[in-house]
């Protein structure tokens, strides 16, 4: 592989991970809103980070690899990962704070199961997808080695 | 095969739209609706004493102005009182929970309930809970409510420790200023009774006075109504005729049952000690 290509693909991967990911962490970072959610969520900021991270991380690898067979293994893997570390940060949708007020302690609890479900089914949707493309590319490339 | 794979990944892409912007008009729409400060509301409550219970009825609104239904709306309430001694606060107990359930509140509408709390005047005696007719408490309502919204997402929210202030019906409960008399060639007791009642209710039924003597025998005994408004102090003399003046002495006790609600709270015995005799 050229030096040129291999600068492409970095460059590519950059603009990907700044995309995929990058961007949201960027305005969570420096906008304030991790120092503001922080008192009331206080797993807000390992949920955030750790999936920024994995998407960010995923988007450069699969990027770098296009064109290989590892591309669509990394994207599988991203979409279980991905949400595997939703439903362990969120305690599998039901999310529990608690606030103190003027001496009452406040404590709120959100259960959103049913969403967490539909971005479970999603994820598996996805990585029936990539395995679609693992096989089709796979069947590709043997065809040409044929 | 490439086909189906681009159809697969298109719908993944189009799912994964539609199920973030429901997140996000959820979420929006969550919060305008609390934003506005008459998503739920209170009413100023309303108190009865009937069959041996203390009833008071909280009028709330939920107001959904929303873009999604407010589904299994449940609110509970439990209070909790510690006895206020001199050595401060006592174990706290438990005397009355209430649940109120509504079903749903559509978007753009309103529900009205009544969230009524029965605080039992019966279980409070059976309890051995009775300082509460006479002593200041602390009184705590833990508070609890839950929702679901837009059949996604439950959301549940406990306030524990909100003080209430709890005032006594039969606070401060005293005798004072026994004699005996004669009228109208009859032997006639008089005493007089006070006590403040401090509860947001207002009581009426009827105190009955026993007089003892120093051996525990009866020698007077008689019922007078009692009216006390809310925030008021009640004070009023009790005239009762002796039987048989023989057995009155100048010490002995006065044992007071009062009956409010259906209920009789007593003896509530009070010594007495340098009994007045006006013999004309």
């Amino acid at each position: 592989m050229k030096v040129r290509e291999v600068v492409k693909r970095v460059l590519d991967a950059a603009v990907w991970a700044l995309i995929m990911g990058g961007e949201f962490l960027l305005i969570y970072r420096l906008t304030g809103v991790a120092e503001q959610m922080a008192p009331i969520v206080p797993q807000g900021e390992l949920i955030i980070t750790s999936l920024a991270a994995v998407f960010i991380a995923f988007e450069v690898a699969i990027r770098l690899l296009k064109g290989t067979i590892f591309s669509y293994a990394l994207d599988g893997a991203r979409a279980i990962a991905s949400v595997a570390i939703l439903a362990y940060t969120t305690n599998f949708g039901v999310v529990d704070m608690v606030m103190p007020l003027e001496g009452v302690t406040l404590r709120l609890s959100i259960n959103f199961q049913p969403i967490l479900a539909a971005f479970m089914l999603l994820g598996i949707v996805s990585l029936a997808k990539s395995i679609m493309e693992a096989v089709g590319f796979a069947s590709k490339k043997l065809e040409g080695e044929v | 095969m490439k086909q189906s794979v681009k159809a697969v990944g298109l719908a993944v892409t189009v799912a994964t739209i539609i199920l973030i912007a429901f997140i996000a008009t959820m979420v929006y729409s969550l919060y305008t609706t609390v934003a506005t400060g008459k998503a739920i509301g209170l009413g100023e409550p309303t108190y009865t004493l009937t069959d041996g219970a203390l009833t008071m009825a909280i009028p709330l609104y939920i107001n959904n102005t929303g873009l999604y239904d407010m589904t299994d709306i449940n609110i509970t309430t439990i209070v909790v009182v510690a006895p206020l001694g001199r050595e401060g606060a006592g174990q706290p107990v438990e005397i009355a929970s209430a649940t109120t359930v509504i079903p749903a509140v559509r978007r753009g509408s309103t529900a009205e309930e009544i969230h009524e709390l029965t605080i039992s005047l019966t279980e409070i005696l059976e309890r051995n809970l009775t300082f509460l007719l006479f002593e200041e408490a602390e009184m705590y309502t833990n508070v609890a409510m839950s929702f679901t919204y837009a059949k996604a997402m439950t959301f549940s929210v406990s306030a524990e420790g909100i003080e209430v202030p709890w005032g006594p019906p039969l606070y401060g409960l005293n005798v004072s200023d026994l004699t005996v008399e004669l009228e109208d060639a009859v032997p006639v007791a008089k005493v007089w009774v006070g006590f403040e009642n401090r509860s947001p209710m207002d009581l009426s039924g009827a105190l009955t006075v026993e007089l003892r003597n120093a051996h525990g025998e009866v020698f007077s005994t008689g019922t007078v109504d009692l009216n006390a408004p809310s925030m008021t102090a009640w004070r009023g003399v009790v005239s009762i005729p002796v039987e048989d003046p023989s057995l009155v002495t100048p010490e002995g006790e006065v044992w007071l049952y009062v009956s409010i609600g259906g209920v009789t709270v007593g003896p509530i015995v009070i010594p007495y000690s340098g009994l007045v005799w006006w013999w004309p």
